[in-house]
């Protein structure tokens, strides 16, 4: 290959991932240089300053047809397109939330957070923008190696160091399977592009090996399972979002769990949509496995949910529920598999993230996390009071919110294909969810706390407001959010 | 039964066996050890495939460099350090029965794995060819691979880095 | 003939051959060995205005090694009690076999060669960093802390100079495009890289100091603090094997370093009519002679300058040979 050839490649479309990398090198570089013991937070605006011109560069690719640099290495369609939108809009306001945070002393000299946020946003991106097994990898350990070191980075916390220890250990292992599973798919096919894969896979010599890829195919679903905490392979959850500081508990359970989603998708549906088991296609075949998965995480997630009093010990457990509900589309696939996901995914962003800027504030002032922390929000800050109860009860998915709409469309289309159970596993468990989501509002509105008012910090109020206004609007006006979906073709996703 | 045969049969074992010693051994250096073994035994068997550049990164990498790492990581801090098995009898079963039901299907489908012609000219220019592609076709993860590393690096030094202050408050007690 | 060996195909006679080169190859360096402790005796002594060994096998002392490593021979063979017994045993093996191991790739001459692998350069610095991990073995199982602080300074030495030891060597293979030991000396058949690479040779010829601990680099063996450094606690037979290993490193490093940047057998012009093996001894011995040389002269660094040395001097500088490599090649290549 010349460098003509190379050059010839439209590295434009790129813009997003290279403004990423380049703002992440630019901070670390101007965090090297900067004196000790100078705060750290104008890194911070730079890297929402960054954020936000990937987001310039995303939003005008719009349109764009299907673009593949390098043999699919890299790969810009739609479905990349639309997930990358989800990345870049949540870590902006994660940065935000970042920038006010105070839980440890030596945090303000802390710019490594800043620019490890952002190379995990950049794995994130490459895993949802590239059709080649090996970028898919390389780019879920990059977003996986950032998260061990972001959720162990407050030293002198041990609940932290033993966040980033079972997260590695866990994750370690995780990525072994995932990769196991990934050689063997490449010894059957020869290839490590998912088209040429898929093409490979209907081969009738490869057929005959039908069980071998079902073996690659589970090894796969477990290790990308342990991603997205879907149970059983959810223990590490609990712990590392409890240990970790309030943005990376965020960033695990927003940014992170969607990058898992899109692979998941990307990789199963390219791959494995058209390959033949014995009877049928080999993912209906599967699919009583993956809803055994998905209904075994709602469950899991919302009971053992109830138990918890530590704030973030139960939002961990919440979001392991919240990956079952999004499995749910997985396992219909019906026609709406990419509307449905990408809208749930949409609401639990902007729920969960503002959930998590009042968790931070009131965890803050309070010193503690324990859920009686909330007790008499109310009375102290009216306005932060409503707001958590906007994003709980999206959360526990009632009408007139973001996550009332993107339950309801799973649950139709889980319905639609004729997945009674699963759907009944789901309204069961969400009934469940209002137990502990109802425990919070009590203590919220109706225990006394201490009498003195609380003022959110500007960053903290602004994705207060963004969070809670995009919660309340998608839920009366959904068709804002599926009306700009249209816009991107899934089709896209399968063109070679 | 040819000098290939044998050889494979050498080595298979050797990694299997030092695998084992390293879960069974008590002391941690040993274990490393074992591990060692492992590793030279697989770069044997990579050349036996004719990958004999992936085999000499893997003695150069993994022998060479991770276990005299893991070696001083070990020797540095609490080295006498024993491992004690604290699993119960019932779930040791339980796992076995886990590993050998996996190995068996697992065996008995590689076993009749046929992919029909194979490759003879593996061994022609591979070290170029391995050059060429890395930096040609998959220059994008190539990329991506060293901002990995840098990220690996900087995480690195930020968890194993003292700060100062409390380098001041460890001497004071 | 040793060409049509290498190419032929396996056979359980090939094998008995190349069985019996390898054992031959095994005696030539044991005698290089044998005599090249005692030019460094002989040489350091009269560098210090000494005479060094005088004594066995007439006036220059010929017999001096034979008489010690007999005496090694028939020495006690202790193994400390608290030693750990099956490394403390295993540790000269891991030692010394990769060290006997690197020679199969070193190309003496066109025709006196054991290999002809693609990979021959890779495969030496691969092989070559398993002996540290006899080394680290050897000074932990002692159980003794001079020999485990000399084992643990050796592996973090060699670990600290393998880096830059790489990266100078890039240079010769970014301009031969190939790894190969052969390709790279042909490649040298009109100028020798070391007037193309001088300061990947400089970087070259500090870090192979520092991998094969001599002085001024011969921290893990300090005797001044650290009595003998990783085998202190060995004697006999064992101990002669880690001196072994190190004399073996001594020749394995000549030669790669003859090949590499002095051209290996390849002759001075108009000096052609001398065969190729001469000229490969000559190299190689001036190279030798250079490195006892520099032991007889130079004092002993301290740890930390040489961490430091080898992290922020040589690395700089062998990724800057690198880049400088990268431009002659694009320009006169």
């Amino acid at each position: 290959m010349t460098l003509e050839k190379l050059l010839s490649y439209d590295w434009g479309i790129m813009a997003p991932e290279f403004t990423i990398l380049i703002v992440a090198t630019l901070l670390s570089l101007m965090d090297l240089f900067m004196p000790n013991k100078t705060s750290r937070k104008p890194l911070a605006l730079l890297g929402i300053a960054g954020v936000i011109i990937a987001i310039v560069f995303s939003v005008l690719q719009i349109g764009t047809e299907p673009t593949s640099i390098l043999f699919d290495t890299y790969r810009f369609d739609a479905f990349a397109l639309a997930f990358k939108l989800l990345f870049l809009v949540a870590t902006g306001l994660i940065l935000l939330l970042a920038i006010d945070y105070e839980g440890e002393r030596e945090w303000e000299f802390r710019g490594e957070f800043f620019y490890l946020l952002l190379t995990a946003l950049l794995g994130a991106m490459m895993m949802a923008s590239s059709a080649d097994l090996i970028t898919l990898f390389v780019g879920l350990e990059l977003l996986s190696i950032s998260s061990y070191i972001l959720a162990g980075i407050r030293k002198n916390n041990l609940h932290s160091n033993e966040a980033a220890f079972k997260y590695v250990v866990n994750g370690g292992i995780a990525t072994a399977i995932t990769l196991f599973g990934m050689s063997y798919i490449y010894g059957l096919t020869g290839s490590t592009n998912l088209y040429e894969i898929s093409e490979a896979l209907t081969n009738p010599a490869v057929e005959q090996n039908a069980f071998l890829l079902v073996m690659a195919f589970v090894m796969l679903l477990v290790g990308l399972a342990f991603k997205i905490a879907a149970a059983p392979f959810h223990m590490w959850a609990p712990d590392v979002y409890q240990g970790s500081a309030t943005p990376v508990t965020a960033f695990l359970s927003v940014v992170s769990k969607s990058a898992g989603f899109a692979l998941i998708l990307k990789m199963f549906l390219i791959t494995f949509l058209s390959v033949q088991g014995w009877h049928n296609a080999i993912i209906l075949e599967l699919q009583p496995y993956i809803a055994v998965i998905a209904g075994v995480t709602m469950v899991v997630g919302n009971v053992v949910a109830l138990r918890q009093r530590n704030i973030k010990r139960m939002f961990a457990y919440s979001s392991i529920a919240h990956a079952g509900y999004v499995l749910v589309p997985f396992v219909s696939l019906s026609l709406l598999v990419f509307k449905m996901t990408w809208f749930y995914l949409l609401a639990y962003l902007l729920m969960n993230i503002g959930a998590f800027a009042v968790i931070q504030f009131v965890t803050e002032k309070e010193r503690s996390e324990d859920f009686t922390a909330f007790s008499g929000l109310y009375k102290r800050a009216p306005w932060v009071a409503v707001m958590m109860a906007v994003f709980i009860l999206s959360l526990a998915g009632l009408p007139f919110t973001a996550g009332f709409i993107g339950k309801f469309g799973i649950f139709m289309s889980s319905l639609g294909t004729g997945h009674y159970v699963l759907a009944s596993v789901m309204i069961a468990t969400t009934v469940i969810s209002y137990v502990y989501y109802f425990n919070i509002l009590v203590q919220i509105f109706f225990r006394k706390g201490e009498v003195d008012r609380l003022l959110p910090s500007i960053g903290l109020l602004i994705v207060m407001i963004i969070c809670g206004a995009g919660t309340i609007f998608f839920g009366i006006y959904p068709g804002a959010a599926y009306d700009f979906f249209q816009e991107f073709d899934m089709n896209e996703l399968f063109i070679k | 039964m040819n000098g290939e045969l044998i050889l494979f049969f050498v080595l298979a074992l050797v990694a299997i066996g030092s695998g084992i010693l390293m879960l069974n051994l008590t002391k941690v250096v040993h274990m490393v050890i074992a591990l060692v073994f492992t590793f030279l035994s697989i770069a044997g068997l990579y050349v036996m495939l004719s990958a004999e550049f992936v085999a000499f990164v893997q003695v150069l990498i993994y022998s060479g460099a991770i276990t005299i790492i893991m070696l001083f990581g070990i020797m540095l801090t609490r080295h006498d350090d024993k491992t004690e098995t604290k699993i119960g009898v019932p779930r040791m079963i339980l796992v076995l029965t886990g590993i050998v039901a996996f190995f068996v299907v697992m065996f008995f489908q590689i076993n009749d794995l046929s992919f029909g012609e194979q490759a003879a000219d593996l061994h022609v220019d591979n070290t170029e060819k391995i050059g060429i592609a890395l930096y040609s076709k998959y220059v994008i993860p190539f990329e991506l691979t060293s901002v990995l590393l840098l990220v690996a690096l900087v995480g690195a030094i930020i968890l194993a880095k003292r700060d100062d202050e409390d380098k001041g408050a460890e001497d004071n007690e | 003939m040793i060409e049509e060996l290498l190419y032929s195909s396996p056979s359980l006679t090939n094998t008995l051959i190349f069985f019996g080169l390898g054992a031959s190859l095994l005696m030539m360096v044991l005698g290089f060995v044998t005599y090249a402790i005692l030019a460094e005796r002989k040489v350091m002594g009269f560098m210090q205005l000494r005479i060094g060994p005088n004594r066995v096998g007439g006036p220059f002392g010929l017999l001096q090694t034979v008489a010690d490593v007999l005496k090694l021979l028939l020495k006690e063979d202790t193994i400390p009690k608290a030693a750990d017994r099956p490394l403390f045993m295993l540790a000269p093996v891991i030692a010394f076999a990769p060290a006997f191991m690197v020679l199969a790739v070193i190309p003496f001459s066109e025709s006196l060669r054991f290999s002809d692998i693609g990979i021959g350069l890779l495969y030496y610095i691969a092989i070559s960093g398993i002996s540290t991990i006899g080394v680290l073995m050897g000074g932990w199982a002692s159980n003794n802390k001079y020999a485990l602080l000399g084992g643990m300074r050796s592996a973090a030495q060699m670990i600290s100079y393998e880096v830059p030891l790489v990266m100078s060597v890039i240079g010769v293979i970014l301009l031969t495009g190939s790894l190969n030991l052969i390709q790279i000396v042909e490649a040298q058949e009109n100028i020798a890289f070391l007037f193309v690479q001088p300061l990947a040779f400089v970087i070259f010829m500090i870090a192979s100091v520092a991998e094969l601990n001599r002085t001024p680099f011969d921290l893990p063996e300090a005797e001044s603090e650290l009595v003998a450094g990783y085998h202190v606690e060995y004697s006999g037979f064992r101990w002669a094997f880690f001196m072994l290993t190190e004399y073996v490193y001594l020749f394995a490093m000549a030669s790669i370093t003859t090949i590499l940047f002095l051209g290996g057998w390849n002759p001075v012009p108009y000096l052609e009519f001398i065969p190729g093996i001469i000229w490969f001894a000559l190299k190689f011995s001036v190279v030798v002679f250079f490195l006892i040389w520099l032991r007889a002269t130079l004092p002993r660094m301290r740890a930390d300058q040489l961490m430091s040395f080898g992290w922020k001097v040589l690395l700089p500088l062998a990724l800057l040979n690198i880049f400088i490599s990268a431009v002659i090649k694009e320009i006169w290549f």
